[in-house]
């Protein structure tokens, strides 16, 4: 047995994404609205012209109820999924799956969080009730974890390790600040991440994304009828979602320095998508960079440097916006925070302005193949899902 | 009473925290000058059960083997109406045959718990004693535990060879439930009483000289008049310097003067509270490695803030973080072996160790569990580590650690009595029984990681 994926199989014709930040001024089902009307517009449909629905949230509303009784869908099959952080790609997995299925001609996936209510620093997650063993690290404390394992993995000392993860940070909120969808937009300085207040480990608060609203939708149809609605339409070569045993938290072989699960989804995708040298063959790359070690250690996991020669390439620039290989060039988590289920599509929603030439000044000269990856839960015990997306099909169709 | 009972005392061990509060500091933030003494004090995370399991948890190798009973003493449980003992035996890996309860919650009953127990019964006794700020007792009363180990003549390290009581209905001091703390009623009259009860109940031959004499009373006016009372019978001495340590108060001194004793030396002890308690024990060949004092290693000083926060009587302003959730009853009783005794699962096909239990083995996928291991004393070594600023601790902020066993296994767990400065990947870690957090009126008890050598 094994998975075949759906390599130009799916299109997405239309995306809509709403700026992410502090929105107090809106609620979970105005950023519904403008999302779906947003992908809507964008690709000259009506929202009755689609067929079924599928809405990522964590914890802004159980149930397709939550999408349905917002932009009033009648009829019509709406699914919520959740697959912690990286439920915004879940929804456009399943969405695309379903398209490319033949059961259905036209998907939406739309992700939602409306985070900045609940009035806690940080995300907070509702865990069924249980015995009181676990150990109730945060989330900025769980990703701290692979600093010093990669440090005492690779013998770096603690000051290249800072230079590198500031690199990051400094890189992605300079890109951010060219992004009017983002919620930072000022670039910030390496002596200010340095300095940043501590929140975890050697983790500031620089180091940290953001807690943000927000809300990102595609629609998507079969590859064949994509060229029916727009002369640009964005094409899904893979979408790979791993679901981790646990291993890192119980098999003390097992390295810290890693997230093993975004290694295999990586290799899923690129299997499916025939990508055989990612670091010369992605033209972008929008990672989930929720504090900067993990964007790190993506860089070595998604196969665009070899294990231990991450941080040397981050020092070096490979990443940066005018790099060989553009990673978050719009900002990523760090600039947009991270409102959980809009994630995943607001990390798609990049590869589509990218392709079709409307990234503004962010703009890349050209790009064909871009990918997203997201990350849900933490190191030791994750979901892991990488998107592979092209602005053309391929020769061989 | 006056008993030629003879009792067996297989060892003992007491355990002191590390952390004192100090007269000086007290006086550095009344902005006084001065400022002298000291007395044990227990950490953030350790409660008058904890204190009684780590001190068990110092025992001699072996020594709980063959115990049958356990008594819990404390003035200052964690729970009424439910039983302590049960959470103690738990965590000290005592079968579910072993008869635990609590015994009592005057100052007294250690010291009966003990002239009262047959061989097979681990008496623990410990308090956590909170004095109103200013109080006379805030310096002079700690906080400690301590395990004895009751056993017959035939395997005792020492033997408590004569013992005598007398009671008296007395009001010297006494705590209302409502309270967290000990109220005393004017402290010069009852020291007379009580040196005539002691001069009763020691007068006979018995008790005539000893090599140690020991003197356990809440008050310093009674325990220095009984100390000269008693100081021609044998060399005055104090075992602790923790304070007067409540219901552990008479075992402490009891295990600290027998760990001294060479073969055959003896030790006259007297317990003063609600009449007197006075015994003489008789230390055989291997008292010196039987008997653990509560030593402790480098004390750690907390600001009188840190003390006051840690005992309740100062409200801080929590994390802008959801509370800890209460434990679940049933999950609790479902994973009482991981919990309480740390027991983890072993693949019966691959022999490989889950920490905690899984049901399906992560290596060769087997549903087949061979015996369970107890990892409460299996070495262990970080492998990565973070100081949680934001979560929620009792002793903000967090030290947590990903830790791997030596016989397999890996676990997150919280660090306590520990230097966040020490951390390292590869720094070796001892486990240690702790309460996490209380919510809904539950206490969360859990396992945490003590780095070695960083605690008393």
């Amino acid at each position: 047995m094994t998975s075949h994926g759906i390599r130009d199989r799916v299109a997405i014709i239309g995306m809509g994404c709403t700026r992410f930040g502090e929105l107090w001024d809106r609620g979970t089902a105005d950023m519904l609205v403008e999302a779906a009307n947003g992908s809507a517009r964008s690709a000259g449909v009506a929202l009755d012209d689609i067929d079924a629905f599928w809405l990522g949230t964590m914890d802004s509303g159980y149930s397709g109820l939550t999408l349905s009784t917002a932009i009033k869908v009648h009829g019509k099959p709406v699914t919520r999924v959740e697959n912690m952080c990286a439920t915004g790609s879940e929804a456009l997995r399943a969405a695309v799956y379903a398209v490319a299925s033949g059961a259905i001609d036209m998907a939406m996936a739309i992700g939602v969080e409306k985070l900045k209510d609940s009035g806690y620093a940080g995300l907070v997650r509702v865990d069924p009730p249980d015995d009181g063993t676990a150990t109730e690290t945060t989330a900025p404390a769980a990703f701290s974890y692979l600093a010093p394992a990669y440090q005492a993995a690779y013998g770096l000392d603690g000051e290249t390790m800072r230079q590198a993860l500031t690199h990051i940070a400094v890189k992605n909120h300079a890109n951010g600040a060219r992004n009017e969808r983002a919620q930072f937009r000022s670039p910030v300085t390496a002596d200010a991440v340095n300095s940043s207040p501590l929140v975890a480990g050697t983790l500031g608060i620089l180091d940290c994304s953001g807690v943000a609203d927000g809300a990102a939708a595609a629609i998507v149809v079969r590859a064949e009828d994509a060229y029916r609605y727009t002369d640009r339409p964005m094409f899904v070569k893979a979408l790979s979602v791993v679901a981790g045993d646990g291993r890192a938290m119980l098999d003390d072989d097992a390295s810290y320095a890693s997230i093993p699960e975004a290694a295999q989804s990586a290799a899923n995708a690129y299997r499916e998508a025939g990508i055989t040298d990612p670091r010369h063959e992605i033209s972008l790359a929008e990672v989930h960079d929720c504090f900067t070690p993990t964007e790190l250690v993506l860089m070595e996991d998604l196969g665009f440097s070899g294990r231990g020669k991450g941080y040397q390439d981050v020092l070096d620039g490979v990443f940066d916006a005018d790099g060989q290989l553009p990673v978050n060039v719009d900002g990523g988590l760090k600039s947009f925070g991270h409102p959980i289920g809009a994630t995943g599509l607001r990390m798609a929603f990049e590869c589509w302005l990218q392709f079709r030439g409307e990234a503004g000044p962010r703009q890349l000269p050209g790009p064909e193949i871009g990918l997203t990856h997201n990350l849900g839960g933490r190191p030791g015990r994750c979901v892991s899902f990488v998107g592979i997306f092209g602005k053309s099909p391929s020769p061989r169709l | 009473m006056s008993s030629g009972h003879v009792i067996g005392l297989r060892a003992a061990a007491g355990y002191v925290p590390r952390y004192r509060l100090t007269g000086e500091e007290i006086a550095r933030s009344n902005n006084r000058k001065g400022g002298k003494g000291a007395r044990s004090l227990a950490g953030p995370d350790e409660d008058s059960l904890t204190l009684a399991v780590e001190a068990a948890r110092r025992l001699p190798p072996g020594a709980l083997d063959g115990v049958t009973r356990v008594l819990f003493c404390s003035t200052t449980p964690p729970y009424l109406v439910k039983n302590n003992a049960s959470t103690a035996a738990a965590a000290l890996g005592l079968g579910d045959d072993v008869l635990a309860v609590d015994a009592g919650g005057a100052l007294r009953s250690a010291v009966g718990a003990v002239l009262g127990a047959t061989a097979g019964t681990l008496v623990l006794a410990a308090d956590v004693n909170t004095s109103r700020p200013g109080a006379p007792r805030e310096l002079a009363h700690g906080d400690a535990g301590v395990a004895v180990v009751v056993g017959d003549t035939t395997d005792a390290a020492a033997t408590i060879v004569a013992a005598s009581s007398r009671t008296e209905e007395i009001q010297d001091q006494w705590r209302d439930t409502r309270q967290p703390w000990v109220s005393q009623s004017e402290d010069r009259f009852p020291v007379s009483r009580y040196l005539s009860l002691l001069a009763d109940a020691a007068s006979g031959d018995e008790f005539a000289t000893a090599d140690r004499v020991v003197v356990s009373a809440p008050s310093a006016r009674i325990t220095s008049a009984a100390e000269r009372q008693l100081g021609d019978r044998g060399k005055v001495t104090r075992t602790t310097e923790a304070g007067y340590t409540g219901c552990a108060d008479f075992l402490l001194r009891l295990c600290g003067a027998l760990a001294e004793c060479a073969a055959g030396q003896t030790v006259l002890v007297a317990g003063l509270t609600d009449g007197c308690d006075v015994i003489l024990a008789r230390g055989g060949a291997t008292a010196g490695t039987a008997f653990v004092p509560g030593g402790s290693g480098e004390a750690t000083v907390p600001t009188y803030l840190q003390a006051l926060t840690w005992r309740g009587l100062l409200e801080r302003e929590p994390p802008r973080r959801p509370e800890s959730r209460p434990v679940s009853a049933p999950a609790a009783l479902r994973g009482a072996p991981w919990k309480y005794s740390l027991l983890a699962s072993q693949c019966a096909a691959c022999g490989f160790v889950s920490t905690p239990p899984q049901q399906v083995c992560l290596r060769c996928g087997s549903t087949e569990h061979g015996p369970a291991v107890n990892m409460t004393r299996q070495p262990a070594t970080i492998r990565t580590f973070s100081v949680d600023r934001l979560a929620y601790s009792l002793n903000p902020p967090m030290v947590a650690a990903v830790i791997g066993f030596a016989p397999g296994g890996r676990l997150e767990v919280e660090l306590t009595d520990s230097d966040p400065a020490a951390l390292r990947v590869g720094a070796p870690v001892r486990m240690t029984f702790r309460r996490r957090h209380s919510s809904g009126g539950v206490h969360n008890y859990v396992w945490k990681a003590v780095l070695e050598g960083g605690a008393s």
